[in-house]
């Protein structure tokens, strides 16, 4: 292995190889700034015009550009609140109320640094993993897929502060959304309402775009002023104790970057579920759990360690089974056919070293992205304190024309408009709309899942007991629902002794 | 403590959400029952535990002693129109100029789906920026210019993606 390991060290350290890498960074980092495009869709743009190049530099190309996308998208998360991609959506969480504080450069240092050591906690993970990869993804069947995302939306509705009743509704109602659109199993379209559109489905950029962006717009326009509510403090100079934080909190960063990696792994799950889930985790463990959506620094650390720690996860099934777990990995799986990589488990084996090439640049681009990203920061950072009247129109144009381009569809622009619209409507009558996009995300996984769950059980629901990992995963459920409960109960009784 | 807006429009503004709700998920089970058993199986289970959930909070809203009960274990920082809010409640801008942001992009929507998105992009930003922003046109037009400018050289010309022509010019 160390053999192999320093041929594709000696292969990727090469000018060509470099300049490859750092071209693929420079254009993460832009794509990930544009709201909707997110990596699947650059790596779509710019993997084929490798066809010519070294494999060796069209992986240092895909590895720098996939490493540099979510720092990318971080960027607009903290600052204007609108998420480059779907997974950055849960930085926006406590990164944009930092921002508002005056403290976006804390927060880009926080999420530079997380994102790094994410990233290579994610690949490292991926290098020891490997040779047991098998057994891990296997033992994941359709029950324990359908209790997994039944986890994933319980946890985020339990985490909820105080409102564990109305995001349960909103993760429902957005479970109801994500079945619009072509079944599964008859092949038949519901619920589109006589909309052609519908029929693939809502997608998930527009709909992450008008709930995230237009309501944050909608309040800043009406109210005026702008993003950073006192002008007078938007300072860069907390970038270094940013780069800190993540290291003062270091079980936020370590456990971020192992739920990143361990989703990240599981086919089909995809990076945001890692990200809100090592979010919700971070504010489930917190001894103040109110601060968070606040401004809280550990939010902004924990999904993005996940984030690009769910980089190193992904690549777990691609290589060891040639089955890409996300959209990303099957436009990347495309890239290595066409340098004659056939996917499969043969693949590791015939193309060890430029397996490893793949690793290290991911592994490089993770590091570096991050650093460039910092000196791009200080220009980055004013945006906030630019006038609402000037950012407001600006941010709704190039987040629509992003809804637009993810699949060239006009479509997709009313659409971002309603979810915009649906979005101000949950805020504003107190609702929280994160349930509504992990449905969405989870929608589809959980029905096919338990449909197939149903089908190797004949109909039994005891599948979703007798197996070892899905009732670990029921009792996790049953524990996420009970534990806000009894906190509840718990700190009212401790508030009525404090005042007797 | 700030006061809330009380009287039937606080009863509106309490119960109109749940009900909203209600009615979505009633269209859904009436749409369920016109596919097959296997294709509204998962639906329908959502749709029914959705009812049972959106019951809940219409209980929470109300000033029973159920009520309350549920609002303490469920809902326990939801807070009642019509009751005093607590100082942390954040204050949300007034509804007629929530009306007239929401207009605009409504406005914009309109035009990238009729003209397309290079004309509207310039001629929106413009438009909002010297009416509501008070801004020098040649200012606003500058600025607008370079928004198209980024968009047309970002999505046009280095992604090589085609921006929407608008229904009128489109082929």
């Amino acid at each position: 292995m160390l053999d192999v390991a320093l041929t594709a060290a000696g292969n990727v350290f090469t000018f060509q190889s470099l300049l490859f890498l750092t071209i693929g960074m420079l254009i993460g980092l832009v794509v990930g700034v544009v709201p909707g495009m997110g990596g699947t869709t650059a790596l779509a743009v710019f993997g084929p015009m490798t066809v010519g190049l070294d494999p060796y530099a069209a992986l240092s190309l895909a590895g720098g550009l996939m490493g540099a996308v979510s720092f990318g998208g971080s960027v607009t998360s903290i600052l204007i609140n609108l998420p480059g991609g779907a997974p950055n959506a849960a930085t926006c969480l406590d990164g944009y109320p930092l921002a508002q504080q005056g403290k976006a450069g804390l927060a880009l240092g926080a999420s530079a640094s997380a994102s790094s050591v994410g990233g290579v906690i994610g690949v490292f993970t991926l290098l020891t993993v490997i040779p047991i990869s098998k057994k891990i993804v296997l033992a994941f069947g359709p029950s324990e897929f359908f209790l997994l995302a039944v986890l994933g939306l319980v946890t985020i509705a339990a985490c909820a502060p105080g409102k564990m009743l109305r995001a349960m509704i909103v993760g429902g109602v957005g479970l109801l959304f994500a079945f619009v659109g072509f079944d599964n199993v008859n092949g038949g379209t519901r619920f589109t309402f006589g909309i052609e559109h519908l029929w693939e489905g809502i997608p998930l950029a527009p709909a992450m775009i008008g709930l995230f962006a237009f309501p944050e717009m909608i309040e800043l326009s009406a109210k005026g002023g702008s993003i950073a509510k006192d002008k007078g403090k938007v300072g860069l100079t907390g970038t270094l104790d940013g780069v800190w934080a993540s290291f003062k909190y270091w079980k936020t960063l370590l456990r971020g970057s192992l739920i990143g990696t361990l989703v990240g792994a599981i086919p089909g799950v995809g990076g945001t579920v890692a990200a809100f889930l090592a979010y919700f985790s971070t504010v489930q463990a917190s001894k103040d759990p109110k601060s968070f959506g606040k401004g809280n620094i550990e939010g902004v650390i924990a999904p993005e360690a996940a984030n690009n720690a769910k980089d190193g996860g992904n690549l777990i099934p691609t290589l060891a089974f040639g089955i890409p777990g996300t959209a990303e990995m099957a436009v990347l799986l495309g890239v290595l056919v066409l340098h004659g990589m056939e996917p499969g488990p043969t693949m590791i084996m015939h193309h060890e070293a430029e397996i490893y090439g793949l690793i290290l640049t991911l592994t490089l681009s993770s590091v570096l992205a991050s650093v460039i990203g910092l000196m791009m920061v200080r220009p980055l950072a004013m945006i906030t304190r630019l006038d609402a009247h000037i950012l407001v129109p600006a941010v709704i144009a190039i987040s629509f024309v992003g809804a637009y381009a993810n699949n060239s569809l006009a479509g997709d622009i009313v659409l971002s408009f309603v979810f915009g619209v649906i979005g101000y409507l949950l805020i504003r009558f107190d609702y929280p709309r994160l349930p509504l996009v992990i449905a969405l995300v989870l929608g589809e996984l959980a029905e096919r899942s338990f449909d197939q769950a149903m089908m190797i059980s004949s109909g039994s629901w005891s599948i979703f007991v007798l197996r070892p990992i899905s009732a670990l995963l029921l009792v996790m459920i049953v524990a996420a629902l009970t534990f806000p409960m009894l906190r509840t109960v718990l700190r009212r009784e401790k508030a009525v002794e404090e005042f007797s | 403590m700030k006061q809330a807006s009380k009287g039937l429009g606080a009863v509106l503004e309490n119960f109109a959400p749940p009900v909203v709700f209600l009615a979505l998920t009633v269209t859904f089970i009436v749409a369920a029952y016109g596919y097959p058993p296997s294709s509204r199986a998962v639906p329908l289970l959502v749709c029914y535990t959705l009812l049972v959930l959106i019951a809940l909070d219409i209980v929470s809203r109300t000033t029973t002693r159920t009520g309350q009960f549920v609002r303490k274990f469920l809902n326990p920082a939801s807070s009642l129109p019509g009751l005093p809010k607590s100082e942390e409640d954040e204050e949300h801008p007034s509804w007629h100029r929530e009306f007239l942001a929401v207009a605009w992009v409504a406005a914009f929507t309109a035009g990238v789906m009729l003209v397309g998105i290079l004309p509207s992009v310039p001629v929106y930003l413009a438009a909002y920026m010297i009416v509501e922003g008070r801004k020098k046109p040649l200012f606003s037009i500058l600025i607008a210019a370079a928004v198209v400018l980024f968009l047309w050289v970002s999505f046009e010309q280095i992604l090589s993606i085609s921006l929407y022509r608008g229904m009128l010019f489109e082929d």
